[in-house]
Order: C-alpha cells, then structure tokens, then sequence
C-alpha cells in the first residue's frame, strides 16, 4: 500500500527530532531511511507504527489518514531491532498471536501458520520456544509474525544489527526477496550504508531530523545533494573553493566551468582519482601516507602539501602493488563529469 | 615463637583467599554464623520432639516416636494445621492481587512517584511487626477503636461492629504487615521486563489488557513465584498476628509452638509441633517453586 508522510514535526522536550518529513512512497516499494545514530530515523518509523504520534503533519496509509490512529488499530507490520518475539510462547503460537487476538477461527489460524513458517523457511521449528533459535531464525519469526497479518506495510527497525557480520549480509539479501515476492511496501531503518545499497529500492538520508536527501542507492552514490549526504554514503574527498567567473579551479592544471557562485564544495569519489605518470601537468602531487588491501582494491591515503586533508585513493589492486608507504606519486581525476559540485547555501 | 607468626601468616592467607579468589570461600563465614546460631538451635529444637524432658532434664537415652505419632493421630492438631495453611494461602493471595497493581505502577510512574511507591512500601518494615499488630488493634478495636467510633459517630451503625478476634482481622493484618514481602520481588521483576514485548503485542493488534494478561504477567511469573513462597512461608509461620488479632481462643500452629513451649512449658509437644510446622513449609515452598518451574519451563529451554 501507498504511503504519504506530509511534513512531520515531533520534539522532545526541547530537542527537535524531526522537522518537516516528507516522504512518499509506492505500493510495493522498498524504502531505507539511512542516518547516524540520532538523527530521528527511528522516531519516525515510530510515527508510522503509532508508537508516538507527531506533533504535528499527517501520515496516509493508502487513502486513510492514519496520524492519530492508535498502534494497535493501524495493521502496520513491524520487526523490532531484538525482534521481541514473546519468549513464552512457541514458535508457532509467536506467529499465531495476531491471529488469536482477532479471534480468527482456530482451523484457519494453523493453515496460516503453517504457510508463513514455510515462507520463511522455519516449518520444522513450530515448538521451539524463541531462546532455542539462533539470531537469524530469531528475525524470521519475528517476519513471520508480522506478516502472517498481510499489513498494510511493513517497517523494519534496525532488524539487522544482532546478526554476525557474514550472517547480515544473506539475511538483507534474503529480505529483499521475500518483501519483493510478497510484494509489500516496506521501510527500513539503518545506520549501516552496505545495509541500505543491498536492500534499498531507494534511500532516505536523514541528518538531524531531516531528510537530504530522498532517491535510488546510484543516484545517491553519485549526486548528493550535500555535503553531509556525500560523506555519510561511501567515502567523499571534500574540496572547498570559490568560484571566479564561472570557474572553479580544483588543483594544478585542473579547472572546471560551473553555474553558481560564491563557494562551492566539490565531491570526488575515491574511485574517480588515478596515478598518473610523475611528469603529468594537472593533479596533485603528494606520498603515499596509508595503504590497504581490500581484495580486489586498493585504498591508498595520500598526503599533498596544499590540501589540508589526505587523499583517498581506490584504485585496482594490481596498479597499486608498488606504490608503498613513503613514495612519491601524481595524482589526477579519470573524467571531471564525475566530480559532484555542491553550492554552500547563502546566509541571508 | 616462630610457630605463632607461621599461624597467623597462614590465617592471614586464607582470608586474603577467601576474599580476593572468590568462589565458595566469601560464604564461609555465613555458614559458620548459621551453623552455630541457626541450624544447630533448629536441630536441637526438633530432637526435643523425639526424646522425653522430665522436669527440663532431657533424656537423649530415649528416642522414640511418640509424641509424634500421638500428635498427628490427634485431630485438634489437623484443625489448627488447616486453619494456619487456610489463613496463610488467602493472607498470600491477597498480598498478591493488591501488590501487583502498585508493582505495576511503579514501573509506570515517572521518577518521583517511584521513589513515592518505594518509600510507602520500605518503611512499614522500619516498625517492628509487634508495634503494627498493636496499630491494627488500636483501629480495629471496640467501641473505643477508630473505625468503629467514626461509625458510630457518624450514626451509621447503633452497636460496635466486631472487626477484631475473627478471621478478618487476622487476615487483613497479615495481609498488610507482608505486602512489602510481595511488592518487592514483584517491582524487581517487573521493572526488568523488555517493553517492546508490550508494544509488539500492541502492533500486532492486541487491546492494553490481552496485552496484561497475555504477556506481562506470564513474564512476571518469576517474580509472582518468589512473592508467593515468601509471603506464604512468613503467613504460615507468623504467630504475632493470629495471637494478637485472633484473640486467645484463635489458634494457628505457631501460636500453639508458642503456648507450649513458652506458656505450658511442654517442650515435647511444642518442639514435635515446630518441627511440622516447619517441615511442612519446607515442603509447600519446595511445590511452589516446582509450580512455577513447570510454568516456566520456556525459560529453562537452551539451545
């Protein structure tokens, strides 16, 4: 189902923790709201469940508004961080429980069950009691739970944070494809971006209650819109410079031509440097400060005199294989269309 | 000389071990404690069932039966055993259905009224449990009690009701002198649990009170548990309040322990009535505990 959130505003105490939400998404859509910890993410997933209501703006579930419904009126599926499946009852009667608060006959209530623990995989673990589960057929209960009610969405409150490293990564693999074969609008909350590129049909940035930035995992990858939104989804080396007469000048021999005016900041991704040859006339020249393999890259830092902050290089592995701590190299761009260049806004 | 310091030095050791390597070692000295001020008194007392006393001397050559045979073969013994368990278990049910609501808003309640909650439950126990009984009497008592002369005074009722000497009184004293002993495991216990339980409940539908009675009692049951044996325990032993509240023809197995041994100075029949009276509470806390482990058992399960 469709959901509309129109300009939510909540505070605590005197703490804003979100200011003017907007976010719209479609029925059957996958959506993640990515930000550090604090930012409100997770209040306003809260909004949406009905565990807080906000102070002010609407939300729309379909046509319905549903702003002041209460949390056990809406039929919002929702999976919590320590999944907080009931640790005395069953498996089966974990899942069942929605069904026997509505009251649903009991034949009808296990034919259910049993299809929604077969769609999670975890049929032949309907008497096991929650403490006897590893944490990843924890989180398939508590799915199981959720969507056994068909809600109207469902929203995932950091699911993934319990789970080992090798372990979270099939777990988010495994969730896209079962929300996507339900084919139920679903909104996660992270703080962890590898989460959000895997599992998001588009991503919501949120900094200190608000949200920057709204849009598909490439399109956030490679324009954001902030500075902020650069820095938090991958890694970002940030220059700041002032623009003389449409142009900007980045380094040594390297100029480009832009629209606005006054300072701008310019993003470059670390895999749009490369090391060029020592007698190149644009770039910058630097050493090599830090060095890391990563598998099939390489993460190089370098350390150039005019710039305040390191470099940070990827670049393939084997073009890195000699270019130890200590040496000297010349650093320059692939393609200045990647570079993203980011007005600062004027103080009025 | 020599030997003196190597003994001291060696005390020394063990105590810095007891201290500092944990293990069983911290308890020795409470063992000790109970052994010689607690256990041994109890066996003693209830080896006095078992032998004759002629005038206070005992007599350790004889050893028998008797006076215990004779004394559940008596059926004054089975009546007063009922009346101590039937006033013990309704004190406790009581204790339980009147603590859980305020162990329940206390982990509600915002700070202050917490402290408010803790404090109105911790003090009573501040007073000895004598000076309580004797409160309970002042309120209860008869045309001079303060109950009563307010109603009288009110003209509501023309005669003195009769709170005191009857099952009532002792049960409403029992009731109030051991709530503490309820509310506080319960306030423990529930002050733990995970709240999103609660708000998955809600999320998946259920009103605030299937939420109760479906999930957070079941969780509190721990707590429910340890309330009950306690309270039950100290309601089925108490003596100063069936004595007091009662009156002198109410008799409970403890206030019978008392009159024997302290009153008739029979110390026979009292030590054989205190080792049963004992024993028996061993035993309903051991199938307390048994209950709620079988309850429970979702919380014994590993992997």
């Amino acid at each position: 189902m469709q959901l509309k959130i129109n300009k939510i505003n909540k505070k605590f105490g005197d703490l804003d923790v979100l200011v003017d939400c907007e976010l719209k998404v479609m029925d059957g859509e996958l959506v993640t709201l990515l930000g550090p910890s604090g930012c409100g993410k997770t209040t306003l997933l809260r909004c949406l469940a009905g565990f807080e209501i906000p102070d002010s703006g609407n939300v729309f579930l379909g046509n319905q508004e549903v702003t002041n419904v209460p949390c056990n009126k809406r039929n919002v599926g929702f999976v919590f961080q320590n999944y907080a499946l009931f640790p005395h009852l069953t498996v089966a009667k974990n899942v069942d429980y929605g069904l026997a608060v509505r009251s649903v006959p009991s034949k009808k209530r296990k034919e259910l069950v049993d299809k929604t623990l077969a769609l999670v995989g975890l049929n032949y673990l309907d008497n096991r009691y929650p403490k006897q589960l590893s944490g990843g057929q924890q989180q398939r209960v508590a799915l199981a739970r959720a969507l056994i009610l068909e809600p109207k969405i469902l929203l995932l409150d950091e699911a993934f944070n319990a789970l080992d490293a090798k372990l979270r990564i099939s777990m988010q693999i495994e969730l896209r494809k079962l929300v996507k074969k339900v084919g139920i609008t679903t909104i996660c909350v992270t703080h962890d971006q590898i989460e959000a590129l895997t599992i998001s049909d588009r991503i919501a940035i949120m900094n200190q209650g608000r949200i920057d930035q709204i849009g598909t995992p490439s399109d956030i990858y490679e324009r954001p819109n902030t500075e902020f939104v650069a820095k938090f989804l991958g890694t970002a080396n940030i220059f700041t410079r002032k623009v003389n007469n449409g142009v900007v000048q980045l380094a040594r021999g390297l100029e480009l031509s832009t629209n606005y005016n006054g300072e701008v900041t310019i993003v470059v991704r670390p895999e749009d440097f490369y090391i060029t040859s020592e007698n190149c006339k644009e770039g910058w020249i630097g050493t090599v400060a830090f060095k890391r393999l990563l598998g099939p890259t390489i993460e190089l830092e370098i350390a150039v005199d005019e710039v305040e902050n390191l470099l940070r290089l990827s670049i393939p592995r084997r073009e890195g294989e000699n270019l130890n701590v200590g040496k000297q190299v010349n650093v320059s761009l692939t393609d200045k269309k990647n570079l993203v260049v980011i007005p600062h806004k004027v103080e009025l | 000389m020599n030997a003196h310091n190597n003994l001291i030095d060696s005390i020394f050791e063990i105590l810095r071990n007891i201290i500092l390597r944990g293990g069983i070692g911290p308890v020795i000295p409470a063992i000790i404690f109970l052994f010689f001020f607690f256990a041994m008194p109890l066996v003693v007392l209830c080896a006095f069932g078992f032998v004759s006393i002629d005038r206070g001397v005992v007599d350790w050559t004889s050893i028998s039966l008797d006076h215990l045979t004779s004394t559940i073969k008596d059926s004054l013994f089975w009546h007063i055993w009922w009346r101590s368990f039937w006033v013990g278990t309704v004190s406790t049910i009581f204790c339980l259905c009147l603590g859980y609501p305020v162990a329940y808003i206390y982990t509600l309640a915002g700070r202050g009224w917490q402290i408010l909650i803790l404090v109105a439950t911790i003090s009573p126990l501040l007073t000895s449990a004598l000076v309580r009984t004797y409160a309970w009497m002042v309120i209860l008592g008869g045309r001079r009690g303060v109950v009563n002369s307010i109603l009288l005074d009110l003209d509501l009722i023309d005669r003195p009701i009769r709170f005191l000497y009857s099952d009532f009184s002792v049960i409403l004293g029992m009731t109030q002198i051991h709530l503490p002993f309820m509310i506080l495991p319960l306030i423990t216990v529930l002050s733990a649990r995970d709240l999103s339980l609660e708000q998955a409940s809600l999320n998946l539908g259920a009103s605030r009170l299937i939420t109760f009675f479906k999930i957070i009692v079941p969780i509190s049951l721990p707590g429910v548990i340890a309330g009950f044996a306690l309270v039950f325990a100290i309601s089925y032993t108490n003596f100063i309040v069936p004595q007091l509240l009662g009156g002198g023809n109410y008799t409970t197995l403890a206030v019978q322990v008392y009159e024997f041994i302290v009153v008739i100075l029979d110390w026979n029949k009292g030590a054989i009535l205190a080792f049963l009276l004992l024993t028996s509470c061993f035993f309903f806390v051991l199938g307390i505990n048994y209950l709620g482990n079988w309850a429970m058992k979702w919380k014994e399960v590993t992997r």
